[in-house]
């Protein structure tokens, strides 16, 4: 199946994309979908542990909606990444 | 929330006569917005801007929490600051050019960033938070205190050429523990933004923080506004409560206004 995923504040420049299509097997999680991918180190750290489990301050969404990375995907999903972000 | 209204004089007719003109706000409104007393983290790149909007739309009191000195990099977006200023607290630079432009206004000036050690005694004198902070540390120690106190906050940030403001209403909508249930670990001090970018996270937290004073349309509660400025996307998307929420899992308020 297709998944979109957009990527947002320190995700999006540790992706070096604002959006891309991932393919996966039909019936993936989230964060299974999540490990697939390999933007490098960073981009890992961002989203995951060093033990290797999802870091809870990200905020994800599918379809607009939250979400969290144990949920199923459905073909032509739309994901939102988002990293916490602070002011100043 | 509850504030106690004061009665405007002549001059603040005149000066706040085109906002008065607002439906649904009026000289009542107004009035509010004398009575109220703001905390604001921070006078920095948002906060700063925050502080001038709050000013000049009339709040009777403002608390303003931050330390440290004008540097150059301060610059770019810390717009209450100086270039003659370089060198001196950034908190006298915020006063004087606040009280320029809002002389009736009382400002609080604290020379010292907010934590865990004043955080609830600057959140018990405010009627409303707005959390403007750069350090999740900081962000956090005033969540807690206004859930504990049932302030509501504002919460606003950026990064580079994004932003995103919620407002958080204790027992109602998520709290920052809830969308954030820890200390980001690949959060920095120091990012990419302009100043351009962080007084629209500025403006609309103002805005929601007069609205929320005021009582205008729907403020962003159980909602994240998200907006790129790069493409001009804005979104407002849905968050929600974080069952077992060690900070504000145990209160029990009405749901937020459905959106």
């Amino acid at each position: 199946m297709k998944i979109v995923f957009n990527y947002y504040a320190q995700i999006r420049r540790a992706a070096g994309a604002e959006t891309e299509c991932v393919e996966v097997a039909a019936g993936a999680t989230l964060l299974e979908t999540l490990k697939t991918m390999d933007h490098g180190a960073e981009f890992a750290a961002l989203l995951f542990d060093a033990a290797g489990a999802p870091q809870p301050v990200i905020l994800y969404l599918v379809n607009g909606r939250a979400a969290t990375p144990e949920q199923r995907l459905s073909d032509g999903d739309h994901v939102s990444v988002f990293s916490p972000v602070a002011g100043g | 929330m509850h504030v106690n209204p004061v009665p405007l004089t002549d001059e603040e007719r005149s000066i706040y006569e085109w906002q008065i003109w607002v439906d649904g706000f009026g000289e009542a409104g107004q009035e509010r917005l004398k009575g109220a007393t703001a905390l604001v983290s921070r006078c920095g790149g948002l906060g700063g801007p925050l502080c001038y909007h709050l000013a000049s739309a009339g709040i009777g009191r403002l608390i303003i929490a931050h330390g440290g000195n004008i540097e150059h990099s301060d610059l770019n977006r810390q717009i209450l600051m100086t270039h003659a200023g370089l060198g001196r607290p950034r908190i006298e630079s915020a006063r004087r050019r606040l009280l320029e432009l809002n002389p009736r206004m009382e400002v609080e000036a604290v020379p010292e960033n907010i934590g865990a050690a004043n955080a609830a005694d600057l959140v018990g004198r405010a009627d409303i938070v707005f959390d403007c902070a750069p350090l999740f540390a900081e962000r956090f120690a005033m969540n807690r205190a206004c859930v504990e106190q049932g302030k509501p906050m504002v919460e606003a940030a950026m990064f580079s050429m994004e932003g995103q403001v919620t407002v958080i209403l204790p027992g109602q909508t998520p709290c920052l523990a809830c969308l954030y249930p820890g200390d980001p670990p690949q959060w920095k001090r120091r990012f990419p933004v302009f100043g351009a970018v962080s007084s629209v996270a500025a403006a609309i937290a103002a805005a929601e923080g007069i609205k929320l004073i005021a009582g205008l349309g729907r403020p962003l509660a159980g909602d994240l506004l998200y907006y790129d400025t790069l493409s001009m996307m804005f979104q407002r998307i849905p968050v929600v409560r974080r069952p077992g929420c060690p900070v504000c899992g145990a209160l029990q308020g009405a749901a937020a206004p459905a959106t």
